[in-house]
């Protein structure tokens, strides 16, 4: 019921701010930035400003049993020979491929008997790969030669620094650090090792670098070697720790982890700062298996660093998220600050990026069937199956919130298909919705096609398209999503020559609402 | 003087053997470990050999190589004696 006097109506329009604010958890649905979105899952926001549907996974063949999963994989590079992926299954085989881009991939057999879930921690050095779990024998790998080294500290977590290889997470021995003899990764002088914080009651989880120092992660601190002969150390980070070995990763110049707290770059000369403050609510024991974040995975894909978190009930990664460090908003000072965050579900849990001559490629395992995925492949689907991509913003109000709305035209700037919601004044009913139809025609003209049918060349990759929705309300929220299986492209302008690369099937650029400020009503 | 951990002379593959060998042992014939292992120490020249341990917290400046290998047996898959 209209209880005021109505006011001469005011026409408005108001034009979205792009998205690269990322998803916010964090702050209260009204108090989102005009960047930022509530939902955003299987989205990139590789264009700043502008939210794309990701790429697909292709399958790349099987590996072992139907019941087989990987639970750790690796990418070992040679020198001059082409790289060898490794992967490790839950059936306790360690396999090698000579080629993992062809379909299906060949595996050969590097080891079996071993554990089947316990992950392997993999380094590269002279030569050999070597590889530890804390339950079998380390050993090394050269590409055809497996061998075990029955008297090598048997840890589960393995990282090269300064030339020598850095072993922990010993059974009986959670605090010690051992090193190898410099130079030899298959030599461990008897007192070559270090406890940190002995008997703290806590573990070590993790090791890490950043090439200076040696991290060393427990669960609730983090410290650093940084004298490899004395074995000097010190605590960085008194009061967060690391959560997983495999949740260690390096990006331009940072090292970022997952704390229990969430994602954190690490500082040497301090407490590590939080990078993930807008998805604190995520890493809630309601949410996430906290007893399972030793089993995420970080890894990278272009400008982009993302972890694979196992959520409440699953002991594997269930989802992704991504962080784009180049999106952080650049202060006046030259910094850079904190970059925008998304969420994914791609179905993979262990990933290693490939790259050999002409091709680089993200690979994971499967979370639930015995394959080999390449990710991000120029596919509409994800291992053969339809997968949906939501962006969700958060709600406006014209800037004018106690007067009702009349939503009269919504212009939306984008590509490819997929449809738009209309949500009104906090409500999570669709209050209207519209099937977007962005999708350019790729005829190009031929000396076969006939004069006057057809299409001259391809259409505009970006249109625009009208909808009339004829909506009221105070607040409105817009959620595009799809269920779409092809792909798109985007184009890349390099000076006088035009690339066209494959990207996912829409995307979203601008929103622009029309409409007019009326009175105020009761409800 | 103390060597660096990294000098002293001795491999965990040397240690691994003698661990294995004090394991084929008859129960009854054993010993202490402890002595076992001193035992092979000396063999090697190296009964008193101190590691300098300056940079581990919970260690003086200064560790007898034989303490240092008897703290480190579980590593080795038989519990600290």
């Amino acid at each position: 019921m209209v209880l005021a006097t109505r006011n001469a109506d005011q026409l408005v329009v108001v034009r979205s701010q792009g998205f690269d604010g990322g998803v916010n958890l964090r702050d209260a649905i009204n108090q989102l930035a005009p960047n930022e979105m509530r939902k955003s899952e299987n989205g990139v926001l590789d264009e700043r400003g502008g939210w794309s549907k990701r790429l697909g996974c292709q399958m790349n063949g099987t590996l072992g049993a139907a019941g087989d999963r990987i639970i750790s994989m690796y990418t070992f590079y040679r020198g001059g020979t082409a790289p060898q992926v490794l992967v490790h299954t839950s059936a306790g085989n360690i396999y090698y491929t000579n080629d993992p881009t062809v379909n299906p991939v060949v595996w050969g057999t590097v080891a079996s008997g071993m554990s089947g879930t316990a992950p392997f921690s993999f380094e590269t050095f002279n030569g050999k790969c070597y590889f530890s779990n804390g339950v079998d024998n380390y050993a090394s790998w050269d590409g055809t030669t497996y061998t075990a080294f029955a008297s090598a500290p048997k840890g589960k977590y393995l990282r090269l620094w300064k030339d020598t290889m850095w072993v922990s997470g010993v059974t009986a021995l959670v605090d010690r650090v051992y090193a190898s003899a410099p130079g030899d990764a298959e030599t461990y002088p008897v007192a070559n090792w270090v406890d940190i914080a002995k008997g703290d009651g806590d573990t070590i989880t993790a090791l890490g670098t950043d090439g200076l120092v040696l991290i060393v992660g427990k669960r609730g601190r983090v410290m650093t070697i940084y004298d490899p002969v004395s074995f000097a150390n010190r605590v960085v980070d008194y009061e967060k720790g690391i959560e997983g070995h495999f949740t260690i990763i390096q990006m331009e110049g940072d090292i970022y982890y997952l704390t229990r707290r969430g994602i954190a770059r690490f500082d040497q000369s301090g407490p590590a700062r939080i990078v993930s403050a807008k998805l604190d609510p995520l890493f809630d024991p309601s949410i996430l298996n906290l007893n399972a974040l030793t089993r995420a995975w970080a890894y990278t894909i272009g400008n982009q660093v993302c972890w694979a978190i196992p959520e409440i009930g699953n002991q594997t990664p269930t989802m992704q998220i991504e962080y784009y460090p180049r999106l952080g908003v650049i202060s006046q000072f030259g910094t850079i600050g904190i970059g925008p965050w998304v969420f994914h579900r791609l179905p993979a849990g262990v990933f290693t990026k490939y790259r050999q001559g002409i091709n680089e490629y993200l690979f994971g395992g499967h979370i639930s069937a015995n394959r080999f995925l390449q990710m991000y492949a120029p596919v509409g689907v994800d291992d053969g199956n339809i997968f949906t991509a939501t962006l969700e913003t958060g709600m406006n109000d014209f800037g004018v919130p106690a007067r009702t709305k009349y939503l009269r035209r919504i212009r939306i700037l984008g590509r490819g298909r997929c449809s738009m919601s209309a949500l009104r004044n906090f409500e999570t009913a669709i209050y209207k919705s519209k099937a977007l139809d962005m999708s350019s025609n790729q005829d190009l003209w031929s000396t076969s096609d006939v004069w006057g049918s057809g299409t001259w060349g391809p259409s505009s990759l970006f249109k625009e398209v009208i909808w009339n929705p004829d909506a009221y309300g105070r607040y409105f929220q817009a959620r595009f999503t799809d269920s779409d299986t092809g792909v798109s492209r985007k184009l890349i302008e390099v000076g006088s020559r035009e690339y066209s690369l494959t990207a996912g099937e829409w995307a979203i650029y601008m929103v622009t609402l029309e409409g007019a400020v009326l009175g105020v009503r009761d409800g | 003087m103390a060597l660096r951990p990294r000098d002293v002379p001795l491999t965990r593959e040397q240690v691994a053997a003698w661990v294995a060998a004090y394991q084929a042992l008859p129960a009854a014939s054993r010993g202490n470990p402890k002595a076992f292992l001193a035992a092979r120490l000396n063999a090697l020249n190296l009964p008193d050999t101190m590691v300098n341990t300056s940079e581990h917290a919970d260690l003086g400046d200064q560790t007898s190589l034989l303490d240092m290998i008897i703290s480190d047996l579980p590593s080795y898959g038989i519990g600290n004696p």
